[in-house]
C-alpha cells in the first residue's frame, strides 16, 4: 500500500485489567500462548504491504519497544520500510504527556513522509484484516475519512462507536457508547484518513484545552462535512477490554467455530521476545493427559491438561490438573495443583497441591465487578502461590507477591486490595 | 581466543540416509521437529563466541543455505560475526570439486588466510551434540599443540567406522589409524580438529604435492613425530546420523533426555524464519486430538492420536489418524483413520485415508538397499502422496514425489520400493 503510513495507538494505562496491565502495556499483554495483542495490529500492517508503522505508547512503553525492536519479525526493515515507537517527547512548546489519542497522533505527524494517507489502529485488538480493500474503497468514494465497522447485535453496539449511515455507506451521523443504538454497527477504531485533512483538523482543536480524542474532537468534524464513509469488516475481531473479554478470547482460540482462525491468519511475532528462540518443541510425557489446547515451544507437560493456552516455558508436573486456563511464559505447576479458570501470568510459581480459581461461579470482584465477573482468577506477573494454598474465584493476586503455603484467598477479593492505587 | 576462525563442513551427502539425503545436503536435514542437524555445530560455536565461520558446501547446497540465511541466528551477522558460504569454484591455476575434508579446506586457504586466525577450529555438520569448544581451544593453546583433535571412546565392534587414537599418559596422539580393521585402541576421533594456522597451512601444502585429500587418512598419519598432537577427551552424547537407523534412534533419544542428548538444557538455536515457523502458532490439540510422549512444534495440529512421536512444524494430524513411534516433517498431512507406525515422512507428504504404513514384525530388508534399510522402518521420500486406503509394509521406501498412479496396487509388500514416474 503505496502512500499510506499507519500510526498503532498502543494505549495507555487501563485499570480494568487489574493485575494484568499492573506495569505492562495492554498491547504487549501475551496472548494465543507466544504471541502478544499487538502482533495482530502488525501482521494485518505487515500483510497489507504498508511499509512506515509508528507505535504511540506512553505507558511503560520498554517492553513493548523490545518486541517491537527493529520490525524484522514483520517484515518492515530495509529500503522505505521501518518501525518506531513514538514516545512523548519535550519540545520547545511543549512538555506535557499526550492528552489523548488524537494529542498523541498530532505531536508524531513529523513521523510521516509525505504519504497522502494516514491509517489509524489499535494495538490491542484481535482481528486478522487485510486492509487494501478499505483503501481501495476509501479511493473510490472520494471520501476524506473511511471509518471500519463490524455488525454487531444492536444492544451490543451500546459498547461501541455507532453510526447511522445512507445507502452509499456515507457517515450520516455518529455517536459514542449509545445508550440507544442508531443501527447495528459497531466501530472497530480503524480510521484511514486523508493526510492533509487530518492535519488540518488536528492543528485546529490542539487549542482546546484538557484532552483532545479522535472520536470526540476528530471524527464528528469529518461526519458533520459529510466526508466520512464508512466500511465494513465482518471477520473475528474481540478486544480485551476486561478480564473477562481477555479470558472469552482465549477460550474462543480453542473453539473450533469461534471464527479465531489463528492458523490460517500468519500472524508474527518478535521470536527472541516471546521466549521461542532457543527452546525445543513441545515435550509432552509419557503419562501426560492433553486435549483441546494450544502448546508452545519449550513447554513440557506432564500432568493434565485441557482447555488450556499453555506459552512457552511453561512446566506442568505429573499429578497436576488444569482446565480452561491461560498459563503464560514459564509458569511452574507442581504435582497436586488444581488450576481451573485462571489466567496465570509470566513466571508464576504454584506450588504443590495449592488450589486456584473454580468452576463454580462466585461474585464478581469486590473491586472490579465489570470487568471480572465470570469467575475468572487471575495471579499477576511471579506471584508465588504456597504449598496447599487456596485462591478463590474471580480473585486476583498481584504481581510479586506470595500468598503463604495453606494461606486463603477469598472469592471476589484482590490480594492486596486495590483500593488506594491510581 | 578470538583469533579462532571455523571451518564447518557441510558439503557431505548423505548417503546412507537415502532418499531423506537426496535432495539436501546431510547437515540440512531437518531433526528433532525445529532443528536441522547442522544447528548443534553452529548452536557450539555461538555459545563459543567464535562468530567467524566458513561453511564449505557442496552437495545440493540449496535447503541449506536457505536455513543458513546471514547467519543472524547464529549471531554470525553484523560487526563481530560472518557466516560465509565456502563453494567450490574455479581458479585461474587450480579449481576443482572438493575431494575430501583437508581438500576442501586446501581449496580456501586464501580465506583462511584473510582472516589471519592464530587457529583454526575445523568442524563437521553433521553430528549431533553439544560441546564447549572454547574450553577445547583453551586447552589447546594450553597445550601448545599443533593440533588437537577431540576424542571419545566407542564400543569396540564400532572402532572399524573411526579414526582411532592411540594416546600416552599426557594426552599426546602416538598412533592414528584411519577406518583399521584391528584396531589399538577404541578412542575415535569425532573430526574436530583445532590446528595452529602455520601448521595447517604447512601440512596442507605438503599434502597438495601429493595425492591425498583427507584429514585422516592423509594428513594425520603424517603429522605423527614431527609435530604435537593432543587429544581432548570428550565424553558426552554425539552422535553420526549417517544411516536412517541412527537417525531415527536419535531423534528417540530426544524423548529421553536420560540418553544425553537434553534440548531444554542445550538451548540450540535454529532459524525461524526459514518454513516459516515464526508466523506459525503454537501446537494446537483438537477435539479428540491426544499427544503422548511426543515432540511436538509449532503449527501443528493434532485431531487424531500421536504416541512416541516427533511431529515437525505445521504437521497436520486427521481425526481417528493413529501415529506411533514416527517422525513427521514439516506440513505433512496424515489423513483420517490413518495408521502410521514406525514411519518417517518427510516434508510436504501427504498420506490419505485409512492407508496404513509399517508395523512392528519386519521379515525382509529393503530389496533395493538392504543395507540402508532392515530394522522394520518406513521412509516416505518428500511430496510424496500416499493414496487412501493404501497398505504398506515395513523396509519400504517410497521416493519423493511418487504420486498415486505410482503405485500398481494398494498393497506395497514388506521390503518393496516405489518409485517416481521419470518425469520428475
Amino acid at each position: 500500500m503505496k502512500g499510506v503510513a499507519a500510526f498503532v495507538l498502543a494505549g495507555g494505562r487501563v485499570r480494568e485489567m487489574g493485575a494484568l496491565t499492573h506495569r505492562r502495556a495492554k498491547a504487549a499483554l501475551p496472548i494465543v500462548g507466544s504471541l502478544r495483542i499487538i502482533d495482530f495490529a502488525m501482521s494485518n500492517l505487515a500483510l497489507s504491504g504498508i511499509d512506515r508503522v509508528g507505535v504511540i505508547s506512553q505507558y511503560r512503553p520498554s517492553s513493548l519497544m523490545d518486541h517491537v525492536g527493529d520490525g524484522a519479525a514483520w517484515g518492515l526493515v530495509g529500503r522505505g520500510r521501518e518501525v518506531r515507537v513514538l514516545s512523548p517527547y519535550q519540545a520547545d512548546d511543549s512538555v506535557e504527556w499526550y492528552r489523548g489519542t488524537a494529542d498523541a497522533v498530532f505531536r508524531n505527524l513529523s513521523f510521516l513522509r509525505g504519504e497522502r494517507y494516514v491509517l489509524i489502529v489499535s494495538g490491542d485488538h484481535v482481528y486478522h484484516m487485510d486492509y487494501r480493500p478499505l483503501l481501495d474503497a476509501h479511493e473510490a468514494s472520494g471520501a476524506e475519512l473511511t471509518m471500519v465497522f463490524k455488525r454487531f447485535p444492536l444492544a451490543d453496539c451500546r459498547r461501541y462507536g455507532n453510526v447511522e449511515v445512507d445507502s452509499q455507506m456515507r457517515i450520516r451521523q455518529y455517536i459514542e457508547k449509545p445508550s440507544d443504538p442508531l443501527s447495528n454497527l459497531g466501530s472497530l477504531t480503524i480510521y484511514l484518513f486523508n493526510r492533509a485533512a487530518l492535519e488540518e483538523r488536528l492543528a485546529e482543536v490542539q487549542s482546546s484545552q484538557g484532552d483532545i480524542q479522535l472520536y470526540q474532537d476528530v471524527l464528528p468534524d469529518f461526519v458533520a462535512r459529510g466526508t466520512a464513509r464508512a466500511f465494513v469488516h465482518d471477520g473475528y475481531w474481540a478486544y480485551a477490554r476486561t478480564i473477562d473479554d481477555y479470558f472469552k478470547t482465549s477460550m474462543d482460540l480453542l473453539a473450533p467455530d469461534s471464527g479465531f482462525r489463528i492458523d490460517d491468519w500468519e500472524v508474527c511475532t518478535n521470536v527472541e521476545q516471546a521466549g521461542i528462540g532457543n527452546v525445543p518443541p513441545a515435550v509432552v510425557g509419557m503419562n501426560a493427559d492433553v486435549s483441546r489446547c494450544r502448546l508452545s515451544p519449550g513447554c513440557r507437560i506432564y500432568g493434565k491438561v485441557s482447555s488450556t493456552v499453555i506459552s512457552p516455558g511453561v512446566v506442568v508436573e505429573e499429578g497436576a490438573e488444569v482446565t480452561d486456563s491461560v498459563l503464560m511464559h514459564r509458569v511452574h505447576v507442581a504435582a497436586g495443583v488444581r488450576i481451573t479458570r485462571a489466567i496465570v501470568d509470566k513466571h508464576v510459581r504454584v506450588a504443590a497441591d495449592a488450589i486456584v480459581g473454580s468452576s463454580v461461579p462466585a461474585k464478581a470482584n469486590e473491586e472490579l465487578p465489570e470487568s471480572q465477573a465470570t469467575g475468572v482468577t487471575v495471579l499477576g506477573r511471579a506471584a508465588r502461590i504456597g504449598a496447599g494454598a487456596r485462591v478463590g474465584s474471580n480473585c486476583q493476586v498481584f504481581p510479586g507477591l506470595e500468598v503463604p503455603a495453606g494461606g486463603v484467598v477469598e472469592d471476589a477479593t484482590c490480594v492486596p486490595r486495590m483500593g488506594g492505587r491510581p | 581466543m578470538s583469533r579462532t576462525l571455523v571451518m564447518l563442513l557441510a558439503g557431505g551427502r548423505g548417503t546412507r540416509l537415502n532418499i531423506l539425503g537426496a535432495h539436501r545436503a546431510k547437515p540440512a536435514v531437518p531433526f528433532a521437529g525445529l532443528y536441522r542437524i547442522i544447528d548443534f555445530a553452529l548452536s557450539n560455536c555461538m555459545y563459543a563466541r567464535f562468530l567467524q565461520v566458513g561453511v564449505l558446501t557442496q552437495y545440493r547446497p540449496v535447503s541449506l543455505l536457505n536455513h543458513l540465511g546471514n547467519g543472524a541466528h547464529w549471531d554470525m551477522a553484523g560487526k563481530t560475526g560472518i557466516l560465509k558460504n565456502l563453494p567450490p569454484f574455479q581458479a585461474s591455476r587450480d579449481f576443482d570439486w572438493y575431494h575430501g575434508t583437508a581438500h576442501a579446506i586446501l581449496q580456501n586457504l586464501d580465506f583462511i588466510r584473510r582472516s589471519r586466525p592464530e587457529r583454526v577450529l575445523i568442524l563437521s555438520g553433521d553430528h549431533i551434540y553439544r560441546m564447549n569448544y572454547r574450553e577445547m581451544v583453551e586447552y589447546h593453546a594450553d597445550n601448545r599443540a599443533d593440533l588437537t583433535i577431540a576424542a571419545m571412546p566407542v564400543p569396540p565392534e564400532e572402532t572399524h567406522r573411526f579414526g582411532i587414537i592411540v594416546q600416552d599418559q599426557d594426552n599426546r596422539i602416538v598412533e592414528f589409524q584411519e577406518k583399521p580393521a584391528q584396531a589399538r585402541s577404541n578412542l575415535a576421533s569425532m573430526g574436530i580438529y583445532v590446528f595452529r594456522t602455520e601448521t595447517l597451512e604447512e601440512v596442507l601444502l605438503e599434502m597438495a604435492k601429493g595425492p591425498g585429500n583427507d584429514f585422516g587418512k592423509d594428513v594425520i598419519p603424517g603429522m605423527l613425530g614431527n609435530h604435537r598432537l593432543f587429544v581432548y577427551p570428550f565424553s558426552g552424547y554425539w552422535r553420526d546420523v549417517g544411516t536412517i537407523d541412527s537417525y531415527f534412534e536419535a531423534n528417540m533419544d530426544v524423548l529421553r533426555p536420560e540418553t544425553g542428548i537434553d534440548l531444554s538444557e542445550w538451548k540450540a538455536r535454529t532459524n525461524l524464519l526459514y518454513e516459516e515457523v515464526q508466523s506459525m502458532p503454537p501446537a494446537s490439540l483438537e477435539g479428540c486430538g491426544k499427544v503422548t510422549d511426543s515432540l511436538v512444534s509449532p503449527g501443528v495440529r493434532v485431531r487424531g492420536r500421536v504416541h512416541h512421536s516427533i511431529l515437525s512444524p505445521g504437521v497436520v494430524v486427521e481425526e481417528g489418524a493413529v501415529v506411533e513411534d514416527c517422525i513427521i516433517m514439516h506440513r505433512a498431512r496424515i489423513g483420517a483413520d490413518a495408521r502410521l507406525t514406525r514411519t518417517i515422512v518427510d516434508k510436504w507428504c501427504v498420506v490419505g485415508e485409512r492407508a496404513v504404513i509399517g508395523h512392528r514384525s519386519p521379515a525382509v530388508p529393503n530389496r533395493l538397499t538392504p543395507t540402508h534399510l532392515s530394522e522394520g522402518l518406513v521412509v516416505v521420500g518428500r511430496n510424496a502422496t500416499v493414496p487412501a486406503g493404501a497398505q504398506i509394509g515395513s523396509n519400504v521406501i517410497l521416493h519423493p514425489w511418487v504420486g498415486p498412479s505410482d503405485f500398481g496396487t494398494p498393497r506395497v509388500e514388506d521390503g518393496e520400493t516405489i518409485l517416481a514416474k521419470p518425469s520428475r
